[in-house]
């Protein structure tokens, strides 16, 4: 196969100056991570400590295998969101692999808030569910959680019935959840381990029912202490709500790893899982780095990024010379076949119905696409508009919208407009959605959007036959674009769940070949069925 | 079949088992004759069976049901046609009454002619007739007067120390040695049940005691045509418990001229007795180069290679031709000593426990290919070391110009050699080589008990260390390559900051951990505040239990077997350790039956001093059971009443066998 062939100057000043800023936004995705990572107050922490307990990342340590990789998922949703129990939620939640199968783990931080639900944790929770059911994945939930955020109830209720519906829809399919009962799970909660398949707990710790002690003495004024109410003992020998009753939180955990074992799922591990065949590519990751424009008003070539994430740098392009705005082409990633579509300018007319194209070929021959996105938008203007810019731009967006292959999108920096529905956006359903930490995520850029709110209300004074204080209006712009910019930058995106996280540039390997080997698991199945396509 | 000349060997039948059964094997290969293996139940899957052009089941598993039992041997070797048996050592080759069967059938006796191997099968015999022909006997007394008193006064009168002596014994069985006329009472009643339990035969023997001795012997051969020659001699004073371990020829000690007066005395010997095949004359020699007769070993002897490597003869050639009535082709001036040769035997035992047979299955076992070199064994990969039989399984035979480099390149081939599975004493027969006294030539039979303190596989902890992420990495990779699943994602990848891995090992019951962190084929391992740095630069010729690694710069070859959660990793320039992995996750433990009982290991139960019901003490001796050679005494751990026994004498059990149970 072709191999791409790199242009890129490692000692130009603007290589050296993206670097270092590149670094910089990285610098702040790990600060964001680390504080996603608080577990609780100390005292909690002790207290836990002191009672044999296992943290929720221990646990998940714990249950992996050893040397397996973790991709977390979300871990910034909340970020920047007032009122919520902070950056991450009170639940941790990634990809991992268990006893030789792919599973989804969740993990509740029962010692910070009492592992309670707030919107960011159900909204990531909800997010998690899509991800099990799309991609057939088992759930593992290590449960420790004083359900629902009281405060919270009234944003909280309604949607969070569907945590348990989509239990019992993924059970439907023959997808398994596998709860393990660490700690309280009551009311709501109880209906975790209530709707899994298998349940595994903990004696002596798990404590499971609709109502506790108090409000059952309120209720009925019956007198029962936790134990007998919900306890793991009880639960295995009497009510049958717990299939497994574990020793410790260790024991808990072995009898997980082995049920998984023991579970007749990803058996058949895909033929594409042959690493004998990939090859490394011919450039060092890295230089991401230094090729990714800090600044998404600067344009770079895509081809260098597919050089650096796909094997052996070789990419199979496809119309090379037409719609060149628009990268198509295919290549492997650890192995697995991915057809690529990328940016490389703004979309116009040719690019778009190339885009439509390629991805009806994508559905015939059932090949997943990574959309790389650095998009600004559509082309605007007489020449486009008059050209059919819009109906062009329908038949991409048609062609993604119906397209049933597994799709995958990573923002590699500017995501505008209608250019970032084209691009497979997070409201195209793709299977995962990723940014690096420069992205920008808007309807428009802040400038943009600011010059136009304030021509807007300039032709809006005039027509009216008020006078248009110029000055104020370039600080209410100026004031305008900064907040427009902190609501488009990634953090912010990620925080609001836009994206299912944001990546090192130099991870984007691990990340889709990860990704690429659990959608390998299933076939891919492609359709030719579309909506009208405007001519 | 019709034998067209009787004494002609075609197919040889050999009734023993083992290394020495291939040994035979192999010459009959040489010669072109045929062979016949003959195989108990426990040998069913063992490798002498397979070489074997035929082999014949005969049952069994004790030797008391297969290979001690002539009407079996006999029947195979007419079944198969097999027109000559050679006995090996031990089991039925110094047994004259089997050889005179033989003998009776028609088929060629590979060894002595019977009467000489009863005549030298008792050792009062054998002295007598010695001193009948000026060979230098040990002062003492083999009179059939077998009473206490007379035993004690004869005692009295050759003086201390002396040595007590089943006259039917070998091997160390029922001797004692008294060093003063309190002990001697003690000594003869215990040394008397020992030698009836022994031999079924408690005359006893007494012969003066040398401290300071050695014990040397002379191959000797003789044919049916009245030739009687001598391959010189074997230095055999390297012992354990009257056991040896290294032999050696020619001897470091005597002089020429006591070895010529030995050589001599050696061929007197053999025809004293019309000596028509292989055979030892076994020496004290004193430190003074005085000799004494000590006995004659009627078969051919577990040392022999090194006669071999020295001699170039190959010794079972011989015996087969002069049991086909040939003459020895050569003379005793022909023969002459060249260069150096060590043998070294190892054994499934464990040096740093009283030397206690162990058992268990070879997992890997890998010769040395320095220049020179000889081994002969039993064992592949796979073989089961059981405890039925003698716990050699391996002489591993070293040849050099002089003893100094025979001495060299024994060292090296032992720390190259792969043997993994079970403990052995390969690092104790490797600190023996390199004792400065033994390198001299200094020292006696007593050498190991009063010279040499071995203190277990002594490593430095640089070794340790390096053995240690040698492990480490050799599993992690072992792991990678198993992963079925996102096999090229890096191994312990993480979006949210990367942890080290971490796994858990004991050594020696010490237990410790390591973290390590991956990039690549490069591992960082740390572990007791030290970190090193581990690449693996295996190439894709290396077998999956090998792995070359650089480990902080130097590069080593290390083999690693694994029994469970046990390794034994190898390396031949620094030595074998065993680590233990401790998994994160301990399976459920069965529960304990409260007060019972279980065998320690697998074995015959040879007493029971309890029955149901029966109230015991603390220290109480409830069973004996006799498990490869060694009495196991199970004593009651606290007091109790016996609520039920659940074998009996002359029961065999597994290891972990429940045997009785104390009422709660």
């Amino acid at each position: 196969m072709a191999v791409l062939l790199s242009k890129v100057n490692t000692n130009s000043t603007a290589y050296k100056e993206n670097y270092v800023k590149m670094l910089s936004k990285i610098e702040e995705l790990q600060k964001h991570i680390k504080t996603s990572q608080f577990q609780g107050e100390e005292k909690h922490i002790n207290k836990a400590k002191g009672l044999g307990k296992f943290l929720a990342r221990e646990r998940i340590e714990l249950l992996l295998d050893q040397d397996a990789p973790f991709l977390e998922l979300l871990p910034l949703a909340g970020l920047g969101i007032k009122g919520g129990f902070g950056t991450g939620g009170t639940m941790v939640a990634g990809i991992g692999i268990v006893s030789g199968k792919m599973c989804l783990i969740t993990a509740n931080v029962g010692t910070n808030k009492g592992g309670a639900i707030d919107i960011a944790t159900l909204k990531k929770a909800l997010r998690i569910n899509e991800i099990a059911l799309e991609n057939n994945l088992p759930s593992i939930n290590l449960v420790e959680s004083a359900g629902a955020n009281l405060p919270d109830q009234a944003q909280v209720f309604n949607l969070g019935g569907n945590n348990f519906k989509e239990i019992t829809r993924r059970s439907k399919k023959g997808i398994p959840t596998i709860s393990i009962v660490f700690g309280n799970s009551t009311a709501g909660g109880a209906y975790i381990p209530g709707m899994s398949d298998y349940t595994i707990f903990i004696k002596d710790r798990a404590k499971v029912f609709l109502a506790g002690p108090p409000l059952v003495k309120m209720a009925t004024n019956e007198i029962v202490d936790d134990e007998t109410l919900g306890g793991a003992e009880m639960h295995s020998k009497i009510s049958g709500v717990s299939d497994y009753l574990a020793q410790d939180e260790k024991d808990g955990i072995r009898i997980a790893r082995e049920l998984l074992q023991n579970l007749n799922i990803q058996v058949e591990v895909s033929q594409h899982t042959s690493d004998a065949t990939f090859i490394a590519p011919k450039y060092p990751i890295d230089e991401l780095l230094g090729i990714i424009s800090a600044d998404t008003k600067i344009p770079f070539d895509c081809r260098e990024v597919i050089a650096r994430i796909v094997d052996g740098s070789e990419f199979h392009e496809f119309k090379k010379e037409y719609g060149s705005t628009l990268i198509c082409g295919y290549a492997k990633i650890h192995g697995y076949p991915i057809a690529i579509i990328g940016n490389n300018g703004v979309l116009f007319n040719d690019s778009a119905n190339k885009g439509a194209h390629f991805i009806q070929l994508c559905n015939m021959n059932k090949t997943p696409i990574l959309f790389l996105q650095n998009i600004t938008g559509f082309m605007v203007g007489k020449e486009y508009e008059q050209n059919g810019m819009i109906k062009d731009g329908a038949k991409m967006i048609n062609a993604v919208s119906n397209s049933e292959v597994p799709m995958f999108t990573l923002i590699m920096g500017a995501s505008y407009g209608a250019g970032n529905y084209a691009m497979c956006g997070r409201a195209y359903n793709p299977r995962f959605l990723f940014t690096y930490p420069n992205s920008m995520i808007a309807v428009m850029g802040s400038e943009q959007l600011a010059g136009v709110m304030q021509m807007v209300s300039r032709d809006s004074a005039t027509k009216s036959g008020q006078t248009f204080d110029e000055e104020q209006a370039e600080q209410m712009k100026e004031f305008m674009k900064i907040e427009i910019e902190k609501q488009s930058n990634a953090f912010f995106a990620s925080g609001q769940l836009w994206d299912d996280g944001i990546i090192d540039p130099r991870d984007t390997r691990n990340v889709f070949g990860l990704v690429l080997a659990l959608t390998y698991l299933n076939d891919i199945k492609g359709t030719n069925a579309w909506g009208v396509y405007r001519m | 079949m019709i034998m067209s000349n009787k004494n002609k060997i075609t197919k040889l039948l050999v009734a023993n088992r083992g290394e020495i059964a291939i040994r035979i094997f192999k010459t009959c290969r040489q010669m072109g004759i045929g062979t016949v293996a003959v195989y108990s139940d426990a040998d069913e899957n063992a490798l002498f069976v397979r070489l074997a052009d035929e082999a014949v089941r005969i049952g069994g598993k004790q030797p008391s049901e297969s290979y001690l039992v002539a009407d079996k041997i006999i029947e195979a070797a007419k079944r198969t046609g097999a027109d000559a048996i050679h006995p090996g050592y031990g089991f039925l080759s110094e047994k004259a009454a089997f050889a005179k069967r033989v003998i009776e059938e028609g088929i060629i006796w590979v060894g002595p002619h019977p009467k000489a191997i009863e005549l030298m099968g008792s050792k009062i015999n054998a002295k007598e007739i010695m001193q009948s022909y000026n060979v230098p006997t040990i002062p003492g007394y083999q009179g059939d007067d077998q009473r206490i008193d007379t035993i004690k006064a004869k005692a009295i009168e050759i003086g201390f120390p002396l040595l007590l002596k089943a006259s039917a014994g070998g091997g160390g069985k029922g001797m004692r040695i008294v060093r003063k006329e309190s002990e001697l009472d003690l000594a003869i009643t215990s040394a008397k049940s020992e030698a009836l339990n022994g031999f079924g035969d408690d005359t006893l023997l007494i012969e003066k005691y040398f401290d300071n001795s050695r014990h040397i012997e002379f191959q000797i051969f003789g044919d049916k045509h009245g030739n009687a020659i001598h391959l010189f001699e074997r230095e055999c004073s390297i012992q354990r418990r009257y056991q040896k371990i290294i032999e050696e020829s020619p001897s470091p000690f005597i002089s020429d001229e006591t070895r010529k007066k030995m050589g001599d005395a050696a061929v007197a010997a053999c025809k004293a007795i019309n000596y028509d095949n292989a055979g030892t004359v076994e020496f004290i020699v004193a430190p003074d180069q005085t000799f004494y007769f000590l006995e004659v070993n009627t078969r051919l002897q577990v040392e022999h290679p090194v006669t071999e490597e020295v001699t170039g003869l190959d010794l079972v050639r011989l015996q087969i031709e002069v049991a086909a009535e040939k003459e020895i082709p050569f003379l005793q001036d022909s023969i002459t000593q060249n260069g150096h040769a060590i043998e070294v035997r190892i054994y499934a035992e464990d040096p740093a426990n009283n030397f206690m047979p162990v058992s268990g299955k070879v997992l890997d076992w890998k010769e040395s290919d320095v220049i020179g070199m000889r081994y002969d064994s039993g064992i592949e990969n796979g073989s089961e070391i059981s405890t039925f039989y003698d716990p050699m399984i391996a002489k591993v035979i070293a040849k050099g110009k002089n003893r100094e480099e025979a001495i060299t390149k024994m060292s090296k081939a032992l720390k190259e050699t792969v043997l993994t599975g079970f403990t052995t004493n390969k690092d104790f027969l490797y600190g023996i080589l390199q004792n400065k006294d033994f390198q001299k030539g200094n020292f006696d039979t007593h050498f190991l008990e009063n010279s040499f303190n071995y203190q277990g596989e002594k490593y430095t902890q640089d070794t340790l260390d390096v053995l240690t992420v040698a492990l480490q990495h050799f599993r992690f990779k072992q792991r990678k390559e198993n992963r079925t699943i996102a096999k090229a994602v890096e191994a312990g990848w993480r979006n949210n900051f990367y942890q080290p891995q971490e796994e858990k090992y004991a050594y020696l019951g010490y237990e410790f951990s390591t973290r390590y962190t991956i990039k690549g084929d490069e591992l960082n391992i740390s572990f007791a505040d030290k970190t090193f740095t581990s690449i693996d630069k295996t190439d894709k010729s290396s077998d999956s239990k090998s792995i070359i690694l650089e480990i902080n710069g130097v590069r080593r070859n290390f083999h690693v077997s694994q029994n469970e959660n046990q390794y034994f990793i190898h390396c031949s320039a620094l030595g074998q350790i065993v680590l233990t992995h401790i998994h994160k996750f301990q399976n459920p433990t069965e529960e304990i039956i409260k007060g019972g009982y279980a065998a320690p290991m697998p074995g015959e139960v040879t007493s029971v001093f309890v029955k149901n019901g029966d109230q015991v003490k603390a220290g109480d001796k409830l069973l004996v059971m006799i498990s490869m050679k060694m009495e196991n005494t199970i004593e009651a751990h606290e007091d109790g009443i016996v609520e039920e026994l659940y074998i009996s004498e002359k029961q065999f059990v597994e290891a972990n066998t429940l045997l009785l149970k104390m009422k709660e």
